[in-house]
């Protein structure tokens, strides 16, 4: 039994002087295997084409989908409407800025991302053309590749309670970032260093351990666990400060 | 809230992480005060005598008045420190209540329910400490008096609901922050929280009513 | 109108425009990266496979050296590729894997000791050396040799794109995300940078840059089913053909990937291949053995998607919805291998068609997957015709895949070729002055303004730009798609003019305000339909058959007549592309032969 959907999605056009926030209603008969992708672009090109909204490889690799999906932030590309109730309700990420409608742009706060986690490998080695590469165990590469397995989509970033109170949250994407450098042997910074960047409320101790971020992650990131501990970590590299030959 | 992108940090400080210990440590303490506080008070439904026996013995041993006292401090640093995470500008506020509202989700309600309990229990703990400590030892009938006169019955049925709720989502979240509440053992731990909060608040709800029929004579 | 100025503008920060940027940032000049998207969300991103390198570490990748990689790559580009690149490319990318390893690249690596590995399908063992233990491991790939493809679990794009990603922010090259170019400023012969157009507020700017380099990705996305992300148009050539001097070579040759998924058109790597998944047919019969009995599903891409669409043609196909398809089954690989190693096969499966790989066949056809064609350049970087434009990667014809690339080798080219153009680049930087003329910019930039305006009021019509794109998504689907043959390709140019004209005349149904994206494709539409035309005019006046380009009615290869390369350049005015050729290589260390797969006769060249 083909049903007809109805999408309520939020409008608005930060361009347009006389735009003002407000939702849209269209119907749309639903088809076998159809995603979000494949709706919105009906939708763009068969009723509205100035509805704005981002794709990009519409795989669930890039990240670029991420809205909130009848209240939950998640990858548009790949939520079957058969998952969901004949109204769905679309929203764009919070935290993020508008660029219209659907879309935000994930792009400037992530950059400033890897500026404040210093996002790359430290080291004082010289790459050496002519040389063997340097050995490393394979069960270490997995467990890089696990964490660095973030798509930068925002969705954890979107339903971070922390992050949508104050600005200067770093975010769940941040500490994963942080935890995968921090798990590789090729990068020589320490506790110590660590500390620097998410040793404060903006940091790791502003998270509240309210685990939206570990529920909504498209690509089940271990959040949850890097998230404890990082803040294991860090409380006891300040606890050692404290102590007289401590760090 | 709108934000181009993520703001620059301000210098890390040596004290967040210290706060961060602070917030958890006092809120253990007084976890585990307000456990034995009640399981204290539940004796009166072995009785009055009961109650007042042990009470005998511990102000005897001075526990009570030095024990309030510290409690005291404890409650007021705890109160102090964990304040910082309550959003207290109106547009926080507003902004949190409708991050709640949108996302349905059950963790996130559970935050909103532990500020909100905050400030019942902010006010109360308070008046409590200061009418307890003012008037000991404490012995059932008096108890039972305050209880039964001036309407505190149904502060203590506000209050009590407003404590397990905040005690249990607190250790909770603590489990979470630090890493003991895993993927893995989510489920289980979680279940066991709401028994604990059931357990408690059968106890406490039951010790209210047995000094509400605590005949005053 | 703002103006920026920089030494390096690069249009494209995926893998190929970042690893050039890094090495021209790392020589200390200024670069700017534009991006349709922000850079980590470059189709780039979305390769899984790996890249090739001639490591030899893994023991069924032993004895592997650049020579036997060089051989493969020729062979498999069916002779069409320039073999001095060729040479160039097999030699740099081992020493290219190990840079990107000291990066960050969490590469999988060997693991002394006994283990079980796949190949057609069943199951042996083999016993890593132990004097190999940690180095960088390699997995099967189709039309290969030896075992070569250097790789991160599934995601060897996205691991390689993340790390490039980090290394450009610690340099601190500049990208600018949904910025688009939407024309080269240029004066015939020396070109100064690009018009640029701002997707979040439909502003103009002009980059003037001393150097300029096209590394936008492929034209993919012309043809309707593509495993292409939705950006790969093809932008940054046709801004090069829009110059009428630069020139694009090879755009017929257009690889289509053996399994894209049925109906999202999804890549499902060919690692399932690799590591021994198997086509089916409706019967569930494996039919790929009786057309190659030695490579069986391992035989190179376009011999894969040409068997298939055979097979389908004999009425084996599975009939659907959405067209007719065939299996792949990789049930066999057992449930520890499926959601680990294809983790991301496994989710593609999961989340976007609602399936169990371990317990279902997975739908797939052969779709678009791979543009060989770009703009033309010489083993530098160095665009033909205009001096400081420069090219690389998938957008570039440099030319190491010929008429056929090899799995894993694309990716590999987008660092290897990134970082031997981008050193080129930053020599050519070294003492080289340049005079901007402004009116060139102004000049650029009114036309450029204008031309939107008219689009915004439907000043030269109302030709709806989806109307128009469909009508050449059915065209390229009938005359230039897998098998291909005269009567198809001539109907399919004429009708092709016929909606370029209609391009000319599209006028907005939206307002055009903002991040429109009606316009944004509005402003792009003519440039496709030109590059469309590029692949089908050169698709019919190749009367031969030669890697992925198969003519019906020319089967054989044809080495007396094309043993060339197309160059197509678009003149001011023009309906059809201008034509020229020449000679595929011309340095010769393989002289052409039989590929050892795929069949099909070959006319010698007059000796």
């Amino acid at each position: 039994m083909q049903r007809s959907l109805t999408f309520n999605i939020f409008r608005h056009n930060p361009q347009d002087p006389a735009s003002v926030p407000h939702m849209d209603t269209y119907k749309l008969d639903e088809t076998d295997s159809m995603t979000l992708f494949i709706a919105l672009h009906r939708l763009r090109e068969e009723q509205d084409p100035s509805l704005k909204f981002d794709f990009c490889c519409r795989a669930g690799v890039c990240g670029s989908c991420a809205m909130v999906i009848n209240g939950r932030p998640g990858l548009a590309c790949h939520t079957k409407t058969r998952d969901l109730p004949d109204t769905i309700t679309l929203l764009p990420l919070p935290v993020f800025k508008l660029v219209g409608d659907l879309a935000v742009d994930t792009g400037t706060w992530f950059r400033a991302m890897y500026q404040r986690t210093e996002s790359w490998i430290h080291t004082r080695a010289e790459f050496d053309p002519a040389a063997q590469e340097a050995r490393m165990e394979n069960e270490v590469a997995n467990a890089i590749y696990e964490l660095d397995r973030c798509i930068e989509c925002g969705c954890c970033v979107a339903a971070c309670g922390t992050a949508n109170l104050r600005s200067d949250f770093l975010a769940p994407a941040g500490f994963i970032r942080v935890a995968r450098f921090a798990a590789d042997p090729r990068d020589q910074r320490t506790d110590a260093d660590f500390y620097e960047i998410i040793g404060s409320d903006e940091g790791i101790f502003g998270c509240m351990g309210l685990l939206a971020c570990e529920d909504v992650c498209p690509k089940h990131l271990p959040l949850q666990t890097q998230l404890g501990y990082l803040r294991r970590k860090m409380g006891l590299t300040v606890l050692k400060r404290l102590l007289p030959f401590g760090g | 809230m709108e934000t181009d992108c993520i703001a620059p940090a301000r210098p890390r400080s040596r004290a967040d992480g210290l706060l961060d210990w602070v917030q958890m440590g006092t809120g253990a303490a007084l976890a585990l005060f307000a456990c034995m506080h009640m399981i204290f008070l539940s004796s009166v439904l072995f009785g009055a005598g009961a109650l007042n026996g042990l009470s005998a013995v511990m102000d005897a041993l001075h526990i009570e008045t030095l024990g309030g006292i510290g409690i005291a401090v404890v409650f007021c640093i705890h109160a102090t420190v964990a304040a910082r995470k309550i959003p207290f500008k109106a547009a926080q506020a507003v902004t949190a209540w409708r991050h709640a509202r949108l996302l349905h989700h059950p963790e996130t309600w559970a935050w909103v329910a532990q500020v909100l309990t905050a400030f019942i229990l902010a006010v109360f703990i308070t008046i409590h400490i200061w009418t307890g400590l003012t008037d000991l030892p404490v012995q059932a009938l008096k108890s039972a008096v305050r209880v039964q006169l001036g309407g505190w019955f149904w502060v203590f049925l506000l209050v009590l609901p407003a404590l397990a709720l905040h005690l249990v989502i607190g250790a909770w979240r603590a489990g979470v922050k630090w890493g003991l509440i895993t993927r893995e053992n989510r489920a289980d731990i979680t279940r066991k929280g709401l028994y604990l909060l059931g357990g408690f608040l059968c106890l406490s709800l039951l010790t209210l009513l047995r000094f509400r029929l605590l005949p005053l004579e | 109108m703002q103006i920026i100025h920089t030494d390096l503008l690069t249009i494209g920060a995926g893998l190929a425009g970042e690893r050039c940027a890094i090495e021209v940032a790392g020589a200390g000049f200024s670069v700017v990266c534009l991006s349709l998207v922000p850079a980590r969300r470059s189709h780039s991103v979305a390769a899984q496979g790996g890249m090739q390198a001639a490591l030899g570490n893994a023991i069924m990748g032993d004895g592997d050296s650049p020579d036997v990689h060089f051989l493969d790559t020729v062979k498999g580009s069916d002779w069409g590729a320039d073999q001095e690149v060729a040479r160039m490319f097999v030699e740099a990318a081992p020493i290219e894997m190990r840079r990107l390893a000291h990066w960050g690249v969490p590469w999988n690596r060997v693991v002394a000791g006994t283990h079980t590995y796949w190949k057609g399908g069943k199951p042996f063992e083999a016993t890593e050396k132990a004097e190999n233990h940690g180095l960088i491991h390699s997995r099967a790939f189709g039309g290969t040799a030896k075992w070569r493809t250097c790789y991160a679990s599934d995601g060897a794009g996205h691991a390689v794109l993340y790390t490039m990603d980090n290394r450009a922010a610690q340099l601190g090259v500049t990208v600018h995300d949904r910025s688009e170019a939407v024309s080269l400023i240029h004066d015939g012969e020396t070109c100064h940078g690009a018009i640029v157009r701002c997707l979040r507020t439909g502003e103009l700017r002009a980059y003037l840059a001393r150097a300029t380099l096209v590394a936008s990705g492929g034209y993919g996305r012309i043809y309707r089913a593509s495993t292409n992300a939705i950006i790969c148009e093809g932008t940054g050539l046709s801004l090069a053909l829009d110059t009428g001097v630069a020139k694009l070579g090879n755009m017929e040759a257009v690889q289509f990937h053996p399994t894209g998924t049925v109906p999202t058109d999804i890549l499902v790597t060919e690692g399932c291949r690799g590591d021994g998944g198997t086509l089916l047919d409706r019967d569930e019969y494996r039919f790929m053995p009786d057309y190659e009995p030695d490579k069986a599903e391992l035989a190179s891409r376009d011999v894969v998607s040409r068997r298939m669409i055979e097979h389908m043609r004999t009425g084996k196909g599975v009939q659907s919805p959405y067209g007719e398809h065939l299996w792949l089954d990789i049930r066999h690989l057992g449930e520890q291998h499926i959601r680990t190693k294809l983790r991301e096969v496994d989710e593609i499966c999961q989340n976007f068609l609602g399936i169990d790989p371990l317990h279902q066949l997975i739908p797939v056809r052969p779709t678009q997957h791979y543009s060989m064609g770009g703009v033309r350049t010489d083993k530098t970087g160095a665009a033909y015709g205009l001096k400081g434009l420069f090219s690389a990667g998938e957008s570039a014809c440099w030319d190491l895949h010929g008429f056929n690339r090899l799995g894993g080798n694309s990716l590999a080219e987008t660092v290897v070729a990134g970082g031997i153009v981008g050193r080129n680049i930053a020599e050519f930087l070294q003492g080289y002055d340049t005079a901007f003329s402004t009116a060139h910019v102004r000049e650029a930039a009114a036309r450029d303004d204008a031309r939107i305006r008219r689009i915004v009021s439907g000043a030269d019509g109302k030709e709806s730009v989806y109307a128009v794109r469909e009508a050449m998504y059915d065209i390229l689907e009938r005359a230039a798609y897998v098998f291909r043959n005269g009567t198809d390709l001539t109907w399919g140019v004429q009708a092709l003019q016929e909606v370029h004209e209609r391009a000319q005349h599209i006028g907005l149904a939206s307002d055009g305000v903002g991040a429109n994206a009606e316009l944004a494709l509005a402003i792009r539409m003519p440039g496709m339909v030109r590059l469309a035309l590029c692949v089908c005019f050169g698709a019919l006046m190749r009367t031969e058959s030669r890697g992925s380009h198969t003519r019906e009615d020319f089967p054989e290869r044809n080495d007396r007549d094309w043993l060339n390369r197309t160059l197509a350049s678009w003149r001011p005015g023009a309906d059809l592309p201008h034509l020229e050729y020449e000679p595929a290589t011309s340095y010769v260390e393989l002289p052409p032969g039989d590929r050892g797969y795929g069949g099909g006769k070959i006319i010698p060249a007059a000796s």
